[in-house]
């Protein structure tokens, strides 16, 4: 009876049976469905016989076996009970262990990337490497500059054959410009026109001045000219020469550098 | 005790005070009904069917129960046994997990 009955049941429950999760696979699969069925399937028979007066002893028979199938499945409730508490449990570990490990690799990827954003340690030498080197070189037009204003305080050099070159093309000034001093000339000029500035005509007077004087001081150094009309006053020791002299000294450290004259020497 | 399973439990054995061994009790009834239905049998208003229609009316609501109930139905379509291998597997995959939590704090504290 009771195979007849799953045979009959399963019919159309297996028409889901290509997807093993449908609905009615897993009622199919269900011990206690398939005991439910069987059991309502015996005592419709029982009372359709009883009801005509022809009552069917098997059918009784089968009815009582199949209360009894009934009442183990039933029995077998709590183990399943316990098998839900089991996998509740496993289930809210495996969700835990799922974000601790997203978490974790949420800041493991946040971390590569800060690393990857920051500048590689090779990198960084190289560049400081390049910025001393830089550094270290002195360009030409600088060492050039400096080389004229050393030369206009400088004696001829003793190897230096005088005769290949001619006096109008000497980047040096001749001794008695030298002793003389053409910066003092120019300083002088500067406090009779007044300490406030010196005038371009003044400027343009020493200008021409000074190669009279000196003879080949400016041929070959048209930048002299500039530094001569800005030069300061600075051999005066007035209030207003040292106010100047700070005011130029914050606005150009190299100028103040280079500058070897020293009034008192002359 | 999961409240599927309770209620299924409830509506086949709605009086069992026991819930570790519960047992159907609807021999008893249909017991009774027959022997009703042999002591006056010419009573028009008596037969089985009526006497029954309690009975298969819980059998259908069980039934009804488990269809609807998706996580109902997923716990009862394995058996015991069957249950025991997948949280078998589970625990091993959380193992697993673990494992893998495990050698990431190690790698991050290497780093």
């Amino acid at each position: 009876m009771s195979t007849s009955f799953v045979s009959k049941t399963s019919g159309p429950e297996r028409s889901g049976s290509d997807r093993p999760n449908s609905s009615e696979n897993q009622l199919g699969k269900a011990q206690i469905y398939n005991d439910i069925c069987e059991y309502e399937e015996t005592l419709g028979r029982l009372v359709t016989s009883v009801d005509k007066f022809h009552p069917d002893i098997q059918s009784a028979r089968d009815l009582i076996e199949a209360d009894k199938k009934l009442s183990d499945t039933l029995k077998s409730l709590q183990s399943y009970d316990e098998i839900d508490s089991r996998a509740r449990r496993l289930d809210e570990e495996h969700s835990k262990t799922d974000t601790k490990i997203a978490r974790i690799l949420q800041t493991l990827t946040e971390c590569h990337r800060d690393l990857n954003s920051l500048p590689m340690l090779e990198q960084v030498e190289f560049e400081r490497n390049t910025m001393l080197k830089q550094r270290e070189k002195v360009f030409t037009d600088v060492l050039l500059d400096y080389a004229m204003k050393l030369a206009k305080f400088t004696h001829v050099p003793p190897t230096f054959d005088k005769g290949s070159v001619g006096p109008n093309n000497f980047v040096w000034p001749a001794e008695d410009a030298m002793r003389r001093g053409m910066l003092a000339i120019a300083s002088l000029r500067a406090s009779e026109n007044g300490n406030e500035k010196l005038t371009t005509q003044d400027s343009s007077i020493l200008q021409q001045d000074a190669p009279n004087e000196t003879g080949e001081e400016y041929t070959g150094a048209p930048d002299a000219d500039t530094e001569v009309r800005d030069r300061r006053p600075s051999f005066e020791f007035t209030g207003a020469a040292v106010k100047d002299v700070e005011e130029e000294k914050q606005e150009d450290d190299i100028d103040l550098d280079l500058d070897l004259f020293n009034a008192e020497e002359f | 005790m999961n409240p599927h399973l309770a209620e299924v439990q409830r509506l086949l054995v709605p009086e069992s005070p026991n819930l570790s061994s519960p047992s159907v009790e609807f021999i008893p009834q249909l017991y009774y009904a027959i022997h009703q239905l042999k002591k006056d049998p010419n009573s028009s208003t008596a037969s089985l069917e009526t006497a029954t229609s309690s009975i298969r009316h819980r059998l259908k609501q069980c039934k009804a129960h488990l269809a609807q109930n998706n996580e109902c139905r997923e716990l009862l379509s394995s058996t015991p046994a069957e249950w025991d291998v997948k949280l078998a597997q589970r625990q091993k995959d959380l193992d697993a997990k673990r494992e893998l939590c495990r050698q990431l704090a190690l790698q991050v504290e290497r780093l």
